[in-house]
């Protein structure tokens, strides 16, 4: 799951910084590509454990020990002293709170517009 | 043991298949979708996070035994979905992902309609205040 959080958390937070400086108000447009972003990045950071989702184990023991892996986010790196808890699930829950909360609020301002 | 996403999976589905067909009625009934979207979305998570608690006390140190009493099936049958799917972590991080996505596609779904039509809403008020 850390490996999750941290590829959500990279283009989360640069879509925080838009948001700001929008003043809060986030286009359709961005609320489609922001949760893309990490959609693909939190792909990319869980891509070298794709293939024992698949099946092929031998492919995946083959990728877990190697270092250069590293550039999935520190997959690698992360892996050697990765421990299992239950607070990562629940950081991966906030950012997606975030997420479902600005587009939610967008929702509701324009429902009451109508 | 469950992995705590396939926990976390166990809750969103039940608030999901509670919740949902009242989102589905009001969208049907052109009513306002931001109170259901807020009821199913709000009880579908906490009921996500009320089905980790148990992992949840586990990390804070409280014996195991406590953890996995019987009692936990209060927590949306934990220690009973331990026995039943040890492990489980990438289905569960697929189920999460799965439900969330629902969840946003039809949110966006939800504003896409609400804001085609504020235009034709304001035309329309407009139009009216014109007649004599």
């Amino acid at each position: 799951m850390n490996h999750l959080l941290l590829g959500a958390a990279i283009p989360f937070a640069i879509g925080v910084l838009i948001y700001a400086l929008r003043r809060f108000r986030a286009s359709f447009w961005m609320l489609i590509l922001i949760p893309s972003a990490m959609a693909v990045s939190m792909l990319w950071a869980v891509a070298p454990d794709v293939p024992r989702l698949l099946g092929y184990h031998s492919l995946y023991d083959r990728l877990s020990r190697d270092p250069r892996c590293n550039i999935f986010y520190w997959h690698y790196r992360i892996d050697l002293t990765e421990t299992e808890s239950a607070w990562y699930a629940v950081g991966f829950v906030l950012l997606f709170v975030a997420v479902i909360l600005a587009a939610w609020r967008e929702l509701y301002l324009a429902e009451r517009e109508t | 043991m469950a992995h705590s996403a396939m926990h976390f999976v166990i809750g969103l589905a039940a608030g999901t298949a509670v919740l949902l067909p009242s989102v589905v009625k009001a969208a049907r009934r052109n009513d306002r979708l931001a109170p259901a979207f807020a009821k199913w979305i709000a009880i579908s998570w906490a009921l996500g996070l009320l089905a980790i608690v148990p992992s949840l006390l586990r990390g804070l140190g409280v014996p195991a035994a406590v953890c996995s009493g019987w009692w936990m099936n209060l927590f949306l049958f934990h220690p009973l979905a331990d026995r039943l799917k040890p492990g489980g972590m990438l289905v569960g991080e697929l189920g999460v992902a799965l439900l969330l996505t629902l969840q946003y596609v039809l949110l966006l779904l939800a504003l896409q309609r609400a804001r085609a039509s504020i235009p034709s809403t304001r035309t329309n008020a407009a139009e009216t205040q014109e007649k004599p």
